[in-house]
Order: C-alpha cells, then sequence, then structure tokens
C-alpha cells in the first residue's frame, strides 16, 4: 500500500467514525430486554402488652409484686434475641431526722433494697440500672430465632422489696428504715434484633 | 500484575474498605420498648402523745409504798399499719447512794448500804398495764400477785411472759392492743390509737435483821434513769395482687391489720 492509499483508509476510517457517533437517528438493528426486580424491607415490631407494669407505693420490707409481660412480634421479620436493661428516674433522697446517719442514702442504695427476678435471673434494681450489659432473656441461640412473626412469649417478672433485719448500731431502729418514703420508676427497655443477613433466593412464585 | 488487574484489586480493597466503616450501623433493623414499674416505700410512722399529763415518770424522793400512773397514746402518723408496739427498758443508768461528808446518812451504814441496779428495779413493781380505746380495754398487768418488777421488764424474764400471755413478744412487752379483728395492733386504716396506762409502786416489805434495820434501807438516796424503748414493727411481707391496690397503684392494705386479711 502506497501512502495515498493509506491516507484514503485513515480518512475513511475518520468518517466512519463520525457517522458511529451519530449512530442514535441512524440505523438499526437492537433489542432492549428489561429485568424487573423488586426489594421490599421487611418490618421489625417488637410489642409489649403495656408500657407500664406497675405502679406501687406504700410498699414494705418483705411486700413482693409477680407481674407478667407479654411480649409479640408484631412484625414480619423474625426478631433474632431480645436484650433487657434497665433506667431509673424519679429518685429523691428521703431524711430522717430520728436516724444517726439522717437516713441520708443514695439512689443506688435505694434500688439494691429491691430484688428482680426475671427468667433464670435475680438480680437488684440497681444491679439492673447500673451493673448491667444488655442481658439476652431469650436462649434460642443465633441460629434460631426468639419469636417467629406472631409469635408471643410472656415474661414473668417479679420484684421484692427484700427484708433485711440489719440495726444501726447501739440501736433498735432497722437500717432499712431510711427508705421510707422513697421511690423510683424503673424504665425496662427491651430491645428486639434481627437475624444475620443471608443469601437469598427470590420470593416463591 | 496488568493495570487492569491491578485495578480492580484496588476497588476491592476500596470496597471492603467501606464496608467496615459500616459494620457498627450495616445490618440494623431493630425495635425498642420500654416498660415502665415503679416502686415507692411506704411510712412506718409510731408517735406517742401524752394522754393525760405528764407521759414519763419523773419523781424524786419516793418512799416504799408510794404510787405513780402515768398514761400515753400510741398514734400511728404513718401511712403502713404497726404490728406491734413493744416495750423494752434497754438503758439504766444507776447510781448507788454513798453519802460524802455533809450529806444526809454520811457515817451511818443502815441508811444506805450497797446494792446494785437490778436489786433497785427490782423495788418497783407494776401492778397495772393495760392498753386499747374506751370500750376494749386489754389488762396486760393487774395486781400484785404477778410481782412484775422493772427488773422483770428489764430482763426480759419468764415472769414478764407468764404475766402478760399473748402480749408476750420476743423478750418484749407488745403494748398494742392484740384483739384479732381489723384493729389489732395500730392499723393507719382505719386510724386507731391505744392509750396505755402505768402504774407503778415502790414496794413495801419489812425485813429486819438482828438489830432491828430495814432491808430496804439500802435503796434510800439511790436513783436511776431507766428508758422505755417502745419499737413499732411492721406486718409481715407480702405478696401483692392488683386487687390489693387503687386506681393509683397505691396498696391500701398495708395500711390495714394483719395486711388487709382479717
Amino acid at each position: 500500500m502506497d501512502f495515498k492509499k493509506k491516507m484514503g483508509t485513515g480518512i475513511l476510517a475518520g468518517a466512519l467514525g463520525l457517522s458511529l457517533v451519530g449512530g442514535g437517528t441512524y440505523a438499526a438493528f437492537n433489542d432492549v430486554e428489561e429485568i424487573d426486580n423488586f426489594f421490599s424491607a421487611g418490618t421489625l415490631d417488637l410489642v409489649t402488652s403495656t408500657d407500664v407494669l406497675f405502679d406501687i407505693s406504700n410498699l414494705k420490707p418483705g411486700d413482693h409484686i409477680t407481674e407478667t409481660l407479654t411480649l409479640t412480634n408484631n412484625g414480619s421479620l423474625e426478631i433474632d434475641e431480645i436484650l433487657l436493661n434497665g433506667f431509673a428516674s424519679g429518685w429523691e433522697d428521703v431524711l430522717h431526722t430520728h436516724l444517726t446517719d439522717n437516713g441520708k442514702n443514695s439512689k443506688a442504695e435505694f434500688l439494691s433494697q429491691f430484688q428482680v427476678e426475671v427468667l433464670e435471673e435475680v438480680i437488684t434494681l440497681n444491679d439492673l440500672v447500673n451493673n448491667f450489659e444488655d442481658k439476652e432473656i431469650t436462649f434460642e441461640g443465633t441460629e434460631t430465632p426468639a419469636l417467629v412473626p406472631g409469635e408471643s412469649m410472656d415474661l414473668e417478672v417479679k420484684v421484692t422489696f427484700v427484708e433485711d433485719d440489719t440495726r444501726y448500731d447501739d440501736s433498735r431502729l432497722f437500717e432499712q428504715n431510711k427508705y421510707q418514703g422513697e421511690g423510683a420508676t424503673i424504665n425496662l427497655r427491651f430491645e428486639a434484633t434481627q437475624m444475620p443477613g443471608e443469601e437469598r433466593s427470590n420470593d416463591a412464585q | 500484575m496488568t493495570f487492569k488487574k491491578k485495578l480492580t484489586a484496588g476497588a476491592m480493597a476500596a470496597t471492603l474498605g467501606f464496608s467496615l466503616v459500616g459494620v457498627g450501623t450495616w445490618a440494623a433493623f431493630n425495635d425498642i420498648e420500654e416498660v415502665s414499674a415503679g416502686v415507692a416505700a411506704g411510712e412506718l410512722d409510731l408517735v406517742i402523745n401524752p394522754a393525760e399529763g405528764p407521759i414519763n415518770f419523773d419523781i424524786s424522793n419516793l418512799k416504799p409504798g408510794d404510787k405513780m400512773t402515768r398514761s400515753f397514746e400510741l398514734d400511728n402518723n404513718g401511712t403502713l399499719a404497726i404490728k406491734e408496739v413493744l416495750l423494752s427498758i434497754d438503758q439504766v443508768d444507776f447510781n448507788d447512794y454513798i453519802p460524802e461528808e455533809g450529806q444526809a446518812g454520811f457515817g451511818d451504814e443502815d441508811t444506805y448500804g450497797s446494792n446494785d441496779a437490778e436489786e433497785y428495779l427490782d423495788q418497783f413493781q407494776v401492778t397495772l398495764l393495760r392498753t386499747g380505746t374506751e370500750g376494749a380495754v386489754e389488762d396486760i398487768i393487774v395486781g400484785t400477785e404477778q410481782k412484775v418488777t422493772l427488773k422483770d421488764i428489764y430482763l426480759g424474764s419468764d415472769k414478764v411472759q407468764k404475766a402478760v400471755g399473748n402480749h408476750w413478744v420476743d423478750g418484749r412487752i407488745n403494748l398494742a392492743s392484740t384483739a384479732s379483728n381489723q384493729w389489732e395492733g395500730l392499723p393507719a386504716q382505719p386510724h386507731d390509737f391505744d392509750t396505755v396506762e402505768m402504774t407503778i409502786e415502790f414496794v413495801e416489805y419489812s425485813d429486819r435483821d438482828d438489830r432491828g434495820v430495814e432491808d430496804q434501807n439500802k435503796y434510800q438516796g439511790d436513783t436511776a434513769d431507766i428508758t422505755f424503748s417502745l419499737e413499732a414493727t411492721q406486718w409481715d411481707g407480702q405478696e401483692i395482687t392488683e386487687a390489693d391496690l387503687n386506681e393509683n397503684g397505691y396498696i391500701t392494705i398495708n395500711e390495714e391489720a394483719n395486711n388487709g386479711e382479717n
């Protein structure tokens, strides 16, 4: 091929290239396919049977109350585990001048007077509120859901005002007298978690 | 490695890095529900009010045969029912009189002698101990037959137990009424109070030695500061159910005698 011919091809190629750029309006065999995809997120919804488990006053040492709370999976996703934690509020120290220490005590001391029994666990309200990692209250393990959609579980919670017969030194007065008239509200926080992510195949047709 | 391959590896590393950054929040469907539980302690509060005249004995210059009566009212000022009010003598500050020069009886041992606190307390006999309200009075100790003295109360002796019957609780005397009904003890509801009446007599007996000196002479000039301790107790702890609560969650039956069971 001589130089001229080469150049001609070059120009031709250029022209071709140019015409390809304009291809949209120009000729054409083509084919279009659509793939319809559907991604729908599920719902994870834990429902408790009540907002207030109990709210009791005028307790004396030794008194105890047992209430049942129903936890229901109201969503479309399986619940893997349910975790419990607690927060306390509303406590105020009530002083009693006839006691040698004026009945001074801390919130932690007050909450320690109450024992909570939930499932196998026996702890004080203070531990529940302060020294407590999120506690798993379901034992199915990670492979099995704790609650499948529509399923419920009953959780029995027993709270006892523990009786302690320790007395002040050289006195007939019980140390627990310092807690007279005191109160607190405990918020039990239940967290439901999802199952681990997994490889999914399509919904059955 | 060609450039293309390197690029792919780089892109993959970037993707991995990205997903690692997101780990904390990635999965992340959860739901949180809160349920509240409130607890509040009640109050156990015994008050002692004068009933007629002073509530305490504060008497000097006593002689054998002297008699004194005091009364006081036990009242419940708390929100919890009181089960018992337990009387004991926890503290006695005794002084055996030994006269110094210039004081009465100095040098005459017949008139003061020496004795201990328990002997002195034994000279004071409780001849009446009564509790309750008008119309429902319970006699805990009546008359001289039982021979219950302040020493017996101090020691919590069997003699007291025998004398006071069902008012005996763990070595102490229950001063609250014990009638087994809604008024047992001192309920906060229905509000109740008991009036306690106590008579103490400086016993008088004649017991002379060879020289004719009365045995009781040794108590002359002696003094004792005696503290009565009154402990109010709570009813036993109980199972609380919905039926025991009013609309505010207040445990009404803790105001009542015997945890509301009559």
